[in-house]
């Protein structure tokens, strides 16, 4: 029997599973669909070619096998589509592969009630960052001037970027450019820039978190690293062991330095791209001053709202015309000031507003920049566990209450309606 | 439960965004980002965030012959009364967001069994097929932007601002709008005059990569072109419509502006209507003209204003629901698969021209949309050297 903070190296039993690095997620995935455990599993999919990352909602177990492998030009904020177009998996129960961002995710939603975590399994795995599909297709013709759809194969492995192509003989080749080299960039390659930042790299929330950092010896390249982070993660992998569907074996102590060490110096790294890309923004009124002068692109589209993952409210503050005029573009700079003023304290960094912003505000720097502040003021940690965000500190449930007595706030009659 | 994704191009502005379509079992029922897409990265604008709502809303779903639901055989009866009127009698119109495959069966409809040479869109656009490409902008070093272009296609002009932080100055011309805020220096045109600061030529002509940026639409749009030609610099003519270069290219004549200014109307008219949620703001303003004609014909996917005063409505499948190319403002070609099921008993604007020939005794007939695609490179010259159309969702191979 495992128990939280077991580890373990783990591998596929199964012939059809050719993931990588023993294949034991997709193993657990498919097991916790074949056994009924779950009615769903919502994985990325390979979609058009190599730097297209489509997610799918999968109900078949013998279709499983397609999800296999990273795709690193993903970010797909599974979270969101579980609140948006799953009913917030309060019907059914799903299991998720998670990046640190998504799990950060599925934390925020699932405490302001949008996600029942109680019916999601969250399968974490390693992320040493993201590649946007256009910046990784430009850097490849660019930097290793090789053709991007040559490419079958593309990782980030020891610091380095590493891509796998047939050249034009049909020879396998195999190179990789250092990622901070790439990030050094005036064309901005490497990895988007809220990963560049990003401190979650082995995702604990989830209740396992799987990856290849720390296997070593014989099982190198054969064998899945499986830290146990939860009862529920525990009571899948043993039951996924008794069915004959993975195999475990005790992590060599070795390797479980090297773990450590990996995600030492990734973490090291983060602090030390937060501390380049906020100084960046300077202090007091120069950053106030710069972060109005960029929002005045904004068109108000609201990119930005419909895919943060803690925006939730049926009726959004910016949306109100006696808070903002909503035929005005650019709006007033209040349009953002709302933003920050309701998000910042709980944003997870995942990049999304700033990544879909049409018109390339980089709301998730600004926003990411505030949230470190606010973290360091009132120590509130977002995506991390169910403790509710700074805002909410207030008497809540008081609150609640009081507002709903008025009849007249639609958002918590929307929201929290079906509790009453 | 099902849930996936299917990718679409957005049905709006010429820029070609695409985004995925979530498909459930209940059909189309939401959004989410294309990171893949070359053009837009996942990006959307207002419009294609809404664009998976617009599949279900509104939607015509039977016949309707003046506002009663009527057999589909007795619609396509009344349909083809048009063969009573001819010449400056009877005008055909495209919208030009429907497919090339559509505007260009359309076009054989209306000559081969209307007798009709015309087909002309309610847009209306300068003269150019533009030779600029989207990612060149990026690339620019000056750039003049002409009335409200940064506003009316902003996942196009977002190239601009990644210009404009490497260096690049924007110059803007026009009218107080969105634009002005975002250019280094503007020049506001007093009582609608188009004229140009000699410093900005100046500037312009002495830049390395310099640009003239405007949308079709706009009615400074002739005078960018001809501004541009003389002073030899690049233009970039923004359509703003999602196939309007395809329209283009295949010689639909932009009569938005003539057809709502005509003293005389056409008696009887043919229209394959646009997509919802802006339709007012095309058609709204040319009601009155809409009400002189006294047989209107409409085939469209979404009621508006036009399917309310129209003698005979034929039901359409909407974007989401059928094959087809379209071509986008730089020239760009991108394949589109039906992401959903139509509503039972709508069709696809080819199976109706297929049907409503056949019914006039000359069938116009075809495989299905790449055979059409077929034929119609054969016939127009920009679409000769493309091969690879029938890849999975949007045609993505940059070009």
């Amino acid at each position: 029997m495992s128990a939280k903070g077991d580890m373990f190296y783990s591998w596929t039993k199964s012939d059809s599973i050719k993931g990588e690095c023993g294949g034991a997620v997709t193993s657990l995935l498919q097991y916790a669909l074949a056994s009924k455990t779950v009615d769903a599993v919502l994985a990325v999919c390979k979609g058009a070619d190599l730097y297209d990352a489509k997610l799918e909602l999968i109900t078949d177990a013998a279709e499983v096998p397609k999800t296999a492998g990273s795709l690193h030009c993903g970010t797909l904020l599974s979270a969101k589509m579980v609140k948006k177009y799953l009913g917030g998996a309060k019907d059914m129960k799903i299991a998720v592969p998670v990046k640190g961002c998504d799990a950060m995710a599925f934390y925020e939603l699932a405490k302001r009630n949008q996600i029942n975590l109680d019916n999601i399994i969250l399968i974490g795995v390693n992320c040493g960052g993201t590649v946007s599909p256009a910046i990784a297709r430009e850097m490849i013709a660019d930097k290793y001037e090789t053709d991007p759809d040559a490419v079958f194969k593309e990782e980030i492995d020891k610091g380095q970027f590493i891509i796998e192509y047939k050249d034009a003989n049909g020879v396998h080749q195999t190179r990789g450019i250092k990622v901070d080299d790439l990030e050094e960039t005036p064309e901005g390659y490497g990895r988007r820039m809220n990963c560049q930042r990003c401190k979650c790299k082995i995702p604990r929330q989830a209740d396992l978190a799987c990856g290849n950092w720390g296997v070593i010896g014989p099982k190198a390249g054969k064998a899945t690293f499986v830290e146990v982070c939860s009862p529920k993660g525990a009571a899948l992998l043993d039951a996924a062991i008794s069915a004959n569907a993975v195999e475990v074996c005790a992590p060599d102590q070795k390797g479980l330095e090297i773990r450590g060490k990996v995600e030492g110096a990734m973490l090291k790294l983060g602090d030390k791209n937060r501390k380049k890309q906020f100084e960046k923004l300077g202090e007091g009124s120069e950053r106030l001053e710069k972060i109005m002068k960029i929002t005045s692109r904004c068109i108000a589209c609201r990119a930005c709202i419909e895919n943060c993952p803690i925006c939730y409210c049926v009726e959004c503050s910016t949306a109100k015309p006696h808070l903002i005029n909503q035929t005005q573009v650019p709006p007033d700079f209040m349009f953002h000031l709302i933003r920050f003023a309701h998000i910042a304290d709980s944003c997870i960094n995942c990049g999304q507003c700033q990544e879909l912003c049409p018109v390339d505000i980089p709301n998730a720097l600004f926003m990411h920049a505030q949230q470190v502040e606010l973290e360091k003021m009132f120590g509130h940690k977002p995506g991390y566990s169910m403790e509710l965000p700074v805002l909410a500190f207030a008497e809540e449930p008081m609150e609640r209450a009081r507002l709903n007595a008025t009849g007249s706030d639609m958002i918590y009659e929307n929201v929290f309606g079906e509790q009453q | 439960m099902q849930m996936k994704y299917m990718t679409a191009v957005c049905p709006y502005c010429g820029t070609g965004c695409s985004l995925n379509l979530v498909v459930t079992d209940s059909g189309v029922v939401g959004y989410a980002p294309y990171h893949r897409s070359p053009i837009n990265r996942g990006k959307l604008c207002t419009r294609g965030l809404h664009a998976a709502k617009s599949v279900n809303e509104f939607r015509i779903t039977k016949p309707l012959s003046k506002g009663n639901e009527v057999s589909e055989d007795s619609i396509f009866d009344e349909a083809l009364k048009l063969k009573n009127y001819s010449g400056d009698d009877l005008a055909v119109f495209v919208s030009s967001r429907l497919t090339n495959e559509a505007i260009y069966l359309v076009k054989r409809f209306a000559k081969e069994i209307l007798n009709c040479e015309n087909v002309r869109t309610f847009t209306d656009a300068a003269v150019s097929k533009s030779v600029v490409k989207m990612d060149d902008l990026k690339k620019a070093d000056a750039v003049l932007v002409i009335d409200d272009t940064m506003k009316k296609l902003p996942v196009s002009c977002n190239k601009l601002f990644f210009a404009q932080e490497l260096g690049a100055r924007i110059y803007y011309a026009g009218a107080d709008s969105y634009s002005a805020v975002q250019a280094d220096e503007a020049e506001i045109f007093e009582e609608g005059k188009f004229s140009i600061p000699q410093n900005f030529t100046d500037d312009l002509k002495a830049a390395k990569n310099a640009f003239v940026v405007c949308f079709a639409g706009s009615t400074f749009a002739k005078d960018a072109a001809e501004y541009a030609k003389a002073n030899g610099l690049k233009f970039a003519e923004l359509y703003e419509t999602s196939n309007g270069r395809g329209a283009a290219e295949l010689g639909c004549m932009p009569s938005y502006s003539e057809f709502k200014s005509a003293e005389k109307v056409p008696k009887a008219m043919l229209v394959f209507a646009e997509c919802p949620e802006f339709d007012t703001e095309i058609y709204g303003e040319l009601i009155p003209q809409f009400e002189k004609v006294e047989e209107l014909v409409v085939a469209a996917s979404h009621a508006s204003v036009l399917t309310d005063i129209a003698n005979a409505v034929i039901p359409l499948t909407s974007f989401a629901e059928y094959d087809g190319t379209l071509t986008n403002w730089e020239g760009r070609v991108q394949n589109l698969k039906a992401a959903a099921a139509a509503p039972a008993g709508v069709k696809t604007p080819y199976e109706i021209i297929k049907e409503l020939s056949a019914k006039a005794g000359k069938e116009i007939s075809f495989e299905n949309a790449e055979s059409i695609f077929a034929e119609l490179k054969t016939k127009v010259p920009a679409y000769a050297n493309i091969n690879d159309v029938a890849t999975d969702g949007v045609f993505i191979k940059e070009v």
